[in-house]
């Protein structure tokens, strides 16, 4: 298990919403009306193959209005905040909470276009343990399947208590090989609803693994 | 995906889906409750009688076995049902059973 620091990822945070620490980042009264996240650039074609993530996800004290949004994780070719990702017809995967009754959605965008699972039993100030797994050739168009397992007092497979099971297929023709992780993004349209929250542990599954990039260009050893 | 019989709309198969589903959470959280924290004798005689033919009592479940459990039992069925639930979900798209335009879905 190796934790991300999140103090070697980029901060955008134009209203000093964001707490960054090496384990966690939390963020109080982040709304719809500002474009703020957090990511890293993993490198071109970073993520190419099946992985496992892992992270700790808690939300809650929803402010100025019901609908809330704010994503805890993702993955897309772009930095951009969800709403540019759609917009914008951009690549993403992510995992975002909405409204005031805690709905998780896993969400993937195949050129902004928009296909979700998503989960209404979620309660606000409750650590969520969530593992999302990729089948980079699974799905329905074996373009790429992720599932996302929703546990509460430890992970899936962990002994963790399954909460819900979510899962999305890419439905674009061929798989997307993405570039930035992101651990916080907003969904900026203009609305003021908000809430407190945080990602927490991010472990992405890295012990061993040698990037795209360095895997074809021999820089590490290869495989 | 074997469904029953009398299961035969894709509003049946979805109904028994999530059924299934919940059923096969339910059964982990069990096995979760089993290895973490344990389980009595009067506790383990409520889960199913094939689970039980296949792991014994005992009143702590080890490690092996829980990932034994989630590796035989509940992954490839909740993948099947989980897969079986996309399919319901893509046919239930292509569905013309009502005429629907834009302004007639609430978007409040």
């Amino acid at each position: 298990m190796a934790i991300e620091d999140f103090t070697t990822y980029t901060e955008a945070d134009p209203n000093s919403k964001i707490t960054v620490t090496s384990s966690k980042v939390s963020w109080n009264d982040l709304s719809r009306n500002e474009e703020a996240y957090v990511y890293k650039a993993m490198g071109y074609q970073f993520f190419d193959k099946d992985f496992t993530h892992k992270f700790k996800a808690q939300f809650s004290n929803y402010k100025n209005g019901y609908t809330l949004r704010v994503t805890h994780w993702a993955l897309s070719e772009n930095v951009d905040d969800e709403k540019g990702w759609f917009v914008n017809s951009y690549n993403a995967v992510n995992l975002f909470v909405y409204n005031y009754d805690w709905r998780i959605y896993l969400r993937i965008y195949d050129l902004g276009s928009p296909t979700s699972d998503i989960w209404t039993g979620a309660q606000g100030a409750t650590t969520y343990y969530i593992t999302i797994t990729r089948d980079r050739d699974g799905g329905a168009n074996n373009s790429g399947r992720y599932t996302a397992y929703i546990c509460t007092n430890g992970y899936y497979g962990e002994g963790g208590n399954l909460e819900e099971t979510l899962q999305v297929d890419s439905q674009y023709i061929q798989p997307f090989d993405w570039h930035y992780i992101f651990a916080c993004n907003t969904y900026n349209d203009g609305n003021p609803q908000s809430c407190d929250g945080f990602t927490e542990d991010l472990d992405l599954g890295l012990v061993g693994f040698k990037p795209a990039f360095a895997r074809a260009n021999n820089l590490i050893g290869g495989f | 995906m074997k469904f029953p019989q009398d299961c035969v709309s894709i509003a049946d198969k979805s109904e028994y889906l999530y059924a299934a589903q919940e059923k096969l959470r339910l059964i982990h959280n069990a096995f979760a409750r089993w290895y973490k924290e344990g389980l009595t004798q009067q506790q383990y005689n409520l889960l199913p009688e094939k689970v039980r033919n296949k792991y014994k009592y005992v009143s702590k479940l080890t490690f092996e076995d829980f990932k034994r459990f989630i590796a035989e039992d509940f992954e490839p069925r909740n993948m099947k049902v989980l897969d079986a639930l996309g399919q319901a979900k893509d046919n239930l798209h292509k569905s013309s059973r009502f005429n629907i335009e834009i302004e007639d879905i609430d978007g409040d």
